[in-house]
């Protein structure tokens, strides 16, 4: 992590609220896309999003090492995440293109295909994917984030792989 | 390496996270196996698309602006903890009460000449 963010993080324990807005920009999109990924809805994204960031702002003092920031700020997402699972495990999911279609901008049919699929993985594979692509994270990163083995992060990434590959196909096959 | 060890350790190939003689065995073996070369293919490919969709599927720059400016709204003044400034008079008046009692603990007779001063 660099050294600019570091003396962000540590200004921002100290309260300085320009320090945490630096932190919002540098953070919001990244983490709003790795939110999309996860849960697959355009509008739970900004919601847990903007959560994510309110318990980040007034939990940062129990931030021990400030160079952890990264890993600390994404747990929090994957734990946003999760509770948005618990409360709506009883409801039917909708397809990520209609539920999102008010938010997308541009987007090729392939991008969109890659999305629907990365949507109807489960939810383990889907959080790995989502954290290792869209975030450009490390194997231990992402098993530190989840405490999980790191075998256990390359077992979900390899399925979660394969069945994107099948489902890409079946895409391409139906037309 | 056999198919099977291939398909285990793809995923880091692709992102280039092997160390040399690993990733030069796996080159070998993909170079020579039709099937393994083409998983490679796909899984290159969809890992390529999966790390470009930030910037293929663009979402409304409004609505992430307004989510941002939420967020920096409902962060504005941290919540003020009646619990930990309560705790924290609570902490000081009993060290306070703490080292004001060490004295006569340790000097007994520093009582009796108080006493003495005050009855006359």
């Amino acid at each position: 992590m660099e050294v600019e963010e570091e003396i962000m993080v540590e200004a921002a324990k100290k309260g300085d609220k320009k320090a945490f807005e630096a932190i919002v920009k540098k953070y919001h999109n990244v983490l709003y896309y790795t939110a999309l990924g996860i849960v697959g809805s355009g509008w739970e994204a900004l919601d847990i999003c903007q959560e994510t960031f309110i318990k980040a702002f007034n939990s940062i003092n129990s931030l021990k090492d400030k160079s952890k920031f990264r890993s600390w700020i994404n747990r929090i997402l994957v734990n946003k995440c999760n509770d948005y699972f618990r409360k709506n495990k009883n409801e039917v999911c909708v397809d990520f293109i209609e539920e999102t279609g008010g938010f997308i901008e541009e987007g090729s049919e392939e991008s969109i295909d890659l999305l629907r699929a990365l949507s109807s993985l489960k939810e383990n594979s889907r959080v790995v994917l989502t954290l290792r692509y869209f975030q450009d994270l490390s194997l231990k990163e992402i098993a530190a984030i989840l405490d999980i083995p790191e075998g256990t992060v390359k077992s979900r990434l390899s399925n979660g792989l394969e069945e994107m590959r099948k489902l890409m196909k079946g895409y391409k096959n139906s037309g | 390496m056999n198919c099977n060890d291939v398909k285990g350790l793809m995923e880091e190939y692709i992102m280039g996270e092997l160390d040399v003689n690993t990733f030069n065995e796996l080159k070998k073996h993909i170079d020579g196996c039709s099937s393994c070369k083409t998983e490679y293919d796909e899984t290159k490919k969809l890992i390529g698309g999966l790390k470009k969709l930030k910037e293929s599927i663009k979402i409304k720059d409004d609505i992430l602006e307004l989510n941002k400016k939420n967020i920096l709204k409902n962060t504005k003044e941290k919540k003020f903890n009646m619990k930990r400034f309560f705790s924290g008079i609570a902490a000081v008046c009993l060290l306070l009460c703490f080292f004001l009692q060490v004295p006569l603990w340790h000097f007994p007779h520093l009582h009796l000449i108080m006493y003495r001063r005050e009855s006359r």
